[in-house]
């Protein structure tokens, strides 16, 4: 027990709407957790880090080497170095999936296309981080503006045969669009296909950019909604993989970047 | 408070107790306060290292005394003329003043720009005035557009004897200064040129030249009767043979931050002294300005020798196209801190100096100076066309042995926010895969884009040039 503490490492990624931690212990995973990032950065870093030791049965000071990753990178107290969340993210979801060359992310308020080498190495990304259109804090939005919670918003798997147009690339006047659309008594259905097209068509045109190449992973929150990735598989023309828990990846990849620095010391 | 701010601005002791009344008048004029000094004084010396390089506090100086002139030209000169941007042939203007010495001349929006905004950090409110009176936000209109009716509006300046205008680049420019005519009553020249350069033939061709040489003389004889003296050819040749001596001088200091590891002199600092020479003017403090590059090359010269630097040793090199936001200094410092040595500008892969070495001085030694003047303009690779921006780019990138290319293009501008695109293309067929990145900026404005905003793409951007070069070693 006392050599596996010293193989302890974790990954903090405190992104804008959630943070999510992961423990590995002898570069397997040994706990991990997400928790609503809130105001305080520094806290809830401690906190979500703390309920990933819990489930790994460690403590803080059985970590030899913590990265910190996320918009709330430099406010993680304990992280020993603080590196982005593209190059996290990259390495997570290359550890799952070793055959990804093309890395979408769709986080809380930003999102992400990633090329990668076949050693998991980034070579090229491209980030909206100016607007919140495309991201999940977007989707957040529009369920609210179609009186539904965000998660039977995303389980509204069928989307509707006609999509309406949604023409706008700001949340705030997308958001009066579907209240143009719902007074013209567009379907629920039809609405919230025409929202996936719209945030497909953005994040493709992205994805785009930098060249798509097989395999083609999507990671981050948002990829758990199966008919966003639909909609996605069609705007770029690629088959779509979604690893176990797409939610941590920036983490995972924090915490074997994190095992990597503690091997080499 | 104003005294510490001229120390720190290189002023003397003695040019202090001459000058503070009129820098006084000057700022209460701009409705800049104490609080507003030393805020300046601030910034100064986190963004332009005026603490450590006296060649930096004698630069910051310079554009320094050119906004207190400008701000006090109604109350000492008749006349004034004031070059608008983009204008990118500084001698003309500096000839005008060597053949009337008594007349006041101004680059106006650049010495507003980098004075009022990059040193106090408070140009916001004339680019606000403009947009509220009639250039409105959000239809793309450049700032430096809405900076000019702005300072006009609010009666921030002086009216203009005479407003030279160019079409050789922008098209906005010269449509916004039919607005000065319009509602100011200011007379504007124009100097235009055609774009129907033969695809793929020389750099300098005889068409346009002769074309842009045309609008130059026009512009000349133009502003020779506005001041009531010819403005001579030995008066045209006197100014370029002083803006090459500079950009001579200043190349140097080029050179040395292109091979220097740690670098010793950050990118903020070294945008306002190549702009220093690029806005050159008035010509009354050439001497002034010589002695500032030789001192700063050798205060440079020793960090080096001492291995000394402001950015970390091995830090990945990179050319930056066109620059960084000019009036958002930390936006440049954001970068460095990042972790990436921005060690040359695009126009480094073009020679750099204003009359470049070579075939290019070969052909232009014999032509009369506004022939000069229109090749050195059609020659620069901003106004050129985009393959030379492509090719500056490579050359740049291939003569430095650099890490990547960072590009910012000034997304107000339609020349350069279109350009910037193309030439991303270009430079990445000319080069392949290398580490390239495209960051949204304004070159001018700083509401839009903060350097926060911008943190975690040259963050992740310097973190793989890092690992690509460990994967090359």
């Amino acid at each position: 027990m006392k050599n596996e503490r010293r193989m302890s490492v974790a990954g903090i990624d405190v992104g804008a709407v959630s943070a999510k931690a992961v423990v590995l212990r002898e570069d397997k995973i040994a706990g991990s957790a997400i928790l609503p990032t809130g105001y305080d950065v520094a806290k809830v870093a401690k906190e979500v880090g703390g309920l990933a030791l819990a489930q790994a049965q460690l403590q803080m000071d059985d970590l030899r080497y913590v990265v910190g990753t996320g918009y709330g990178r430099r406010a993680i107290p304990f992280a020993n170095e603080v590196i982005t969340e593209i190059t996290c993210h990259a390495r997570g979801a290359t550890s799952v999936i070793p055959e990804a060359r093309t890395i979408i992310d769709i986080g809380g308020q930003d999102s992400k296309a990633i090329r990668v080498d076949a050693k998991g190495n980034v070579v090229d990304f491209i980030m909206n981080d100016k607007c919140a259109a495309g991201t999940g804090r977007f989707l957040e939005v529009m369920s609210r503006a179609l009186e539904l919670s965000i998660e039977e918003f995303s389980s509204l798997s069928r989307m509707g045969p006609n999509p309406c147009k949604i023409s706008s690339t700001c949340t705030v006047f997308a958001e009066s669009e579907i209240v143009s659309l719902r007074a013209e008594n567009k379907s629920r259905e039809d609405i919230i296909a025409g929202l996936y097209r719209s945030i497909a068509s953005r994040v493709g045109a992205m994805v785009k950019q930098i060249g798509c190449e097989d395999v083609v992973v999507f990671t981050g929150g948002v990829a758990k909604n199966k008919a966003l990735l639909r909609a996605l598989e069609e705007e770029i023309g690629h088959r779509i993989l979604v690893p176990g828990e797409p939610q941590i990846m920036g983490a995972l990849g924090a915490a074997l970047i994190a095992a990597r620095r503690n091997h080499c010391e | 408070m104003y005294g510490e701010l001229l120390e720190t601005c290189g002023y003397t002791s003695k040019e202090i107790d001459k000058e503070l009344p009129r820098v006084k008048r000057a700022l209460d004029k701009a409705g800049l306060t104490e609080a507003d000094a030393k805020r300046a004084q601030d910034r100064l010396v986190r963004y332009f290292q005026c603490g450590e390089l006296k060649g930096m506090r004698l630069l910051v100086g310079s554009w320094f005394k050119e906004f207190v002139d400008l701000m006090l030209s109604g109350e000492e000169h008749d006349i004034r003329i004031y070059c608008e941007l983009p204008f990118l042939t500084p001698p003309l203007i500096a000839a005008a003043k060597l053949a009337r010495p008594d007349i006041h001349t101004a680059y106006e929006s650049f010495y507003l720009f980098f004075v009022l905004g990059a040193f106090f950090g408070r140009v916001e409110r004339l680019i606000e005035a403009g947009e509220n009176f009639c250039l409105p936000p959000g239809v793309a209109h450049c700032a430096c557009n809405q900076l000019k009716m702005g300072v006009r509006r609010v009666n921030f300046l002086p009216r203009a004897s005479l407003v030279v205008s160019t079409g050789l680049y922008c098209d906005e420019a010269p449509k916004a200064d039919e607005l000065l005519e319009y509602y100011f009553g200011e007379r504007v020249a124009y100097i235009n040129r055609c774009q129907d350069d033969e695809p793929g033939g020389p750099l300098i061709q005889e068409r346009p030249l002769m074309y842009t040489r045309e609008n130059i003389d026009r512009c000349r004889r133009t502003m020779s009767e506005v001041i009531g003296r010819e403005i001579t050819d030995d008066h045209l040749m006197q100014a370029i043979m002083c803006s090459e001596e500079l950009s001579t001088a200043i190349e140097e200091i080029t050179e040395l931050r292109v091979k220097a590891d740690p670098q010793p002199l950050r990118i903020v600092p070294y945008q306002l002294l190549v702009y220093g020479n690029l806005m050159s003017v008035n010509l009354d403090r050439h001497d002034e300005k010589m002695e500032m590059v030789r001192v700063l090359h050798g205060e440079l010269q020793q960090m080096v020798k001492r291995g000394e630097g402001v950015i970390e040793k091995g830090t990945p090199k990179v050319v930056i196209s066109v620059g960084t936001p000019l009036a958002s200094p930390d936006y440049g410092m954001m970068i460095e801190d990042a972790g990436l040595n921005i060690c040359c500008l695009e126009s480094y892969g073009s020679g750099g100096a204003l009359i470049d070495t070579g075939e290019r001085r070969r052909q232009i030694s014999a032509m009369d100076p506004c022939t000069i003047l229109a090749a050195v303009y059609l020659t620069m690779p901003l106004v050129s066309n985009f393959r030379v921006r492509i090719e500056c780019i490579t050359n740049a990138y291939r003569k430095a042995n650099l890490d990547g290319v960072l590009m910012i293009p000034h997304y107000s501008c339609r020349v350069l926010g279109n350009d910037s695109m193309m030439v991303k293309d270009g430079v990445k067929k000319e080069l392949g895969n290398i580490p390239l990145l495209v960051l949204e900026g304004d070159y001018f404005d700083p509401r839009y884009y903060t350097a926060e905003q911008a943190r975690t793409r040259v963050e992740s951007f310097a973190e793989m040039v890092r690992s690509e070069r460990r994967v090359a070693a």
